[in-house]
């Protein structure tokens, strides 16, 4: 039976962003313009039977709003969403667990919410203590459990009981290796059941793994819809322009230039993907990295020591090299090419200083640029090919 | 499962109130030593003193009172019991939303069952006002006549007048906190209009006049009528509030059904 499981038809969602004064004050007077945050401006889509959907996006693009949405805790402010059949959720780690009761008690508890009898629960009991994985705790009062631990009993309550419609909110990303595992095997098979599930998740691999297809929210539209790997990838180009744009205005106050009276002037210094081209503030791994300085100096400068330092941002030095260059009269433009992105995910200085042949510092020049998060990491930056160009 | 409103099958709403009742319960009374008694110990205590006060001290006599070594405290307490249930349903609905925040933001819930829970769980301080008052009529050696029988009526519109003002007090406290706050102040003002310290016709026209249109007065009269002069509760208060009660239910189930998909986002 292919029929849709969830049908959502342009749905909005607003906010009021009223801070309590304001909103008493707005009472009080009868109707001041109402400030709102749209969370969701128009948003469809249909999930057929037996789909796993990821959503995507960055903060606050409305993804959690849309499976609170979807779990009818909360209403569209316009537009309509339709579920077939019974929805069980984890939107939030923990949701709604008893912490002054044990694990256990809260199985029943929470089962009950959910809709369950008593005695489908004395029956489903031991399943769930045994995919929670928590040995003595489950007897043990909830407030002793660590966060993962309470997602880790939260999630296999929820996931227990008979449903048509799973939504999962981060859930899967709290929970240690193992237990990411059995929720994957478990969601498995639940789709072959039949059922639906919605995931939302920022563990972008585990989305790309996990689901039949990847909806992007994109500040509350839909950004992209589709094939898992073309959709993530569409997300996380734009994610990387804006986490770009953001280390521009970030780095933009570390970076400084410094002469020390000696007629050399560090004019430009910054981090490249190829010579030539636009600053580049945050790298992926594997890119063209290229340092690029522009040098000016009042006379001509030979046998000058030019050095060229990464430091992490904690301050521990990654790389260091160096070499004799001549300056010309005027600028002189200086090209590092350091091969490919080897640097683990952090923030980083390039430092460039120049010093005279009688050891008299001339000029330095520091940048700084971060690399982006990536799975799998080069454990040191290793650079063979360093290769110092010069031109006039 | 997807939309548990109040149209979802009756057992499985009564399922639900069960579990909450008993959760809240078990809350509010086991861990503590004294449990329950310590939602009425405080008012039992303002009790004495206005017995105190007003038997001893200004050696006041309610024209009702026939002097008795425990009348007053008697008549004071048949119509405190209501109430103190009162106000601890009240209270209790009142914070109903924001206590149980994680419910509402997280699972697919009638949330109009958390004030009816509160509500329901206020029998609980009215059971113990109640025995303290056979303890007391006991040891006074006075008894109640057949109008006991009419104990659980008055009960039900004892609650369902609390249900009345509790969904409205629930919904609207998840969007002004202040009212947690207010709530104390309001219920000094209340029973200054109701008949429990003093009698109605004891008391300057102008009140009076407001005692007669305050529904709570006819509860209040009719536990006195039961526990203190073992007459009758008047069928025509009882009818009124009775009224009163489920015309204020149904308004307050149509604002809280109005307003509670606004509340996720607030508590």
């Amino acid at each position: 039976m292919t029929e849709a499981a969830i049908l959502a038809r342009s749905v909005h969602k607003t906010y009021g962003a009223l801070t309590f004064e304001r909103r008493l004050r707005r009472i009080v007077s009868g109707g001041s313009p109402r400030a709102q945050v749209h969370a969701l401006r128009g948003v469809s889509f249909d999930v057929p039977r037996g789909e796993v959907l990821g959503l995507v996006g960055s903060n606050g693009a409305g993804k959690s709003t849309l499976l609170r949405l979807i779990a009818g805790v909360s209403k569209p402010t316009n537009g309509s969403i339709a579920v077939h059949g019974n929805v069980h959720a984890v939107l939030e780690i923990a949701t709604g667990l008893l912490l002054d009761r044990t694990g256990r008690e809260n199985i029943h508890y929470m089962g009950g919410l959910y809709g369950a009898t008593a005695e489908e629960l004395r029956e489903r009991e031991p399943a769930i203590v045994e995919f929670a994985g928590l040995g003595a705790f489950i007897d043990h009062p909830v407030r002793a459990y660590s966060s993962g631990m309470r997602s880790r009993l939260a999630f296999s309550i929820v996931t227990s009981g008979e449903f048509d419609v799973l939504l999962i909110d981060e859930a899967l990303s709290v929970g240690d290796v193992g237990f990411a595992l059995r929720c994957r095997q478990r969601i498995r098979e639940l789709c072959r059941r039949g059922a639906t599930v919605v995931l939302v998740s920022h563990a972008l691999e585990s989305i790309r793994e996990m689901c039949d297809r990847v909806i992007w929210l994109h500040e509350g539209r839909i950004g992209g819809d589709g094939d898992p790997d073309e959709v993530v990838e569409a997300y996380r180009a734009v994610a990387h322009e804006q986490a770009q744009r953001e280390y521009a205005r970030r780095f933009a106050l570390l970076a400084k230039t410094s002469r020390h009276g000696s007629g050399v002037d560090i004019r430009r210094l910054v981090g490249t993907t190829a010579p030539g081209a636009a600053a580049t503030h945050l790298f992926r791994l594997d890119e063209p990295f290229v340092i690029e300085a522009s040098v000016s100096s009042r006379v001509m400068f030979d046998r000058v020591r030019a050095e060229l330092e990464l430091l992490r941002g904690d301050g521990v030095l990654v790389f260091r090299d160096e070499q004799t260059v001549s300056l010309a009269e005027g600028e002189t433009a200086l090209v590092i090419s350091l091969g490919s992105m080897r640097l683990g995910r952090f923030t980083y200085r390039a430092r460039l200083s120049l010093t005279a042949p009688d050891g008299a510092p001339l000029a330095l020049g520091e940048t700084a640029f971060a690399v982006e998060d990536h799975v799998h990491a080069y454990n040191s930056a290793y650079y063979q090919e360093v290769e110092w160009s010069l031109s006039a | 499962m997807v939309a548990v409103g109040l149209g979802a099958p009756p057992r499985r709403l009564a399922r639900l109130l069960r579990i909450q009742l008993r959760q809240e319960l078990q809350l509010r009374y086991v861990g503590s030593v004294a449990g329950v008694y310590w939602s009425v110990i405080n008012p039992l205590v303002q009790v004495l003193i206005y017995v105190v006060l007003v038997t001893f001290i200004l050696k006041a006599r309610i024209s009702a009172t026939s002097g008795g070594k425990f009348d007053y405290a008697i008549f004071v307490l048949a119509g405190m019991s209501p109430w103190l249930a009162i106000q601890d349903g009240l209270n209790n609905s009142a914070s109903s939303l924001v206590r149980h925040a994680s419910i509402v933001k997280n699972v697919v819930f009638p949330l109009e069952l958390l004030p009816v829970t509160a509500v329901v769980a206020s029998i609980a301080p009215l059971l113990v006002s109640l025995i303290t008052l056979g303890c007391l009529l006991g040891g006074s050696g006075r008894s109640v006549g057949a109008s006991l029988v009419t104990l659980p009526l008055l009960v039900v519109v004892q609650l369902l007048l609390t249900l009345g003002f509790g969904l409205f007090l629930a919904i609207v406290t998840a969007f002004l906190r202040d009212l947690q706050f207010i709530l104390p102040v309001a219920f000094q003002v209340v029973l200054l209009f109701t008949p429990i310290l003093y009698l109605a016709k004891d008391v300057p026209h102008p009140i009076a006049q407001i005692m007669r249109v305050n529904p709570l007065t006819y509860v209040v009269e009719g536990y006195r009528e039961v526990f203190y002069s073992q007459g009758w509760p008047s069928p025509l208060g009882l009818a009124y509030a009775t009224l009163f009660g489920l015309l204020l239910v149904g308004l307050g189930l149509v604002v809280f059904r109005r307003l509670k998909g606004y509340a996720e986002a607030l508590v």
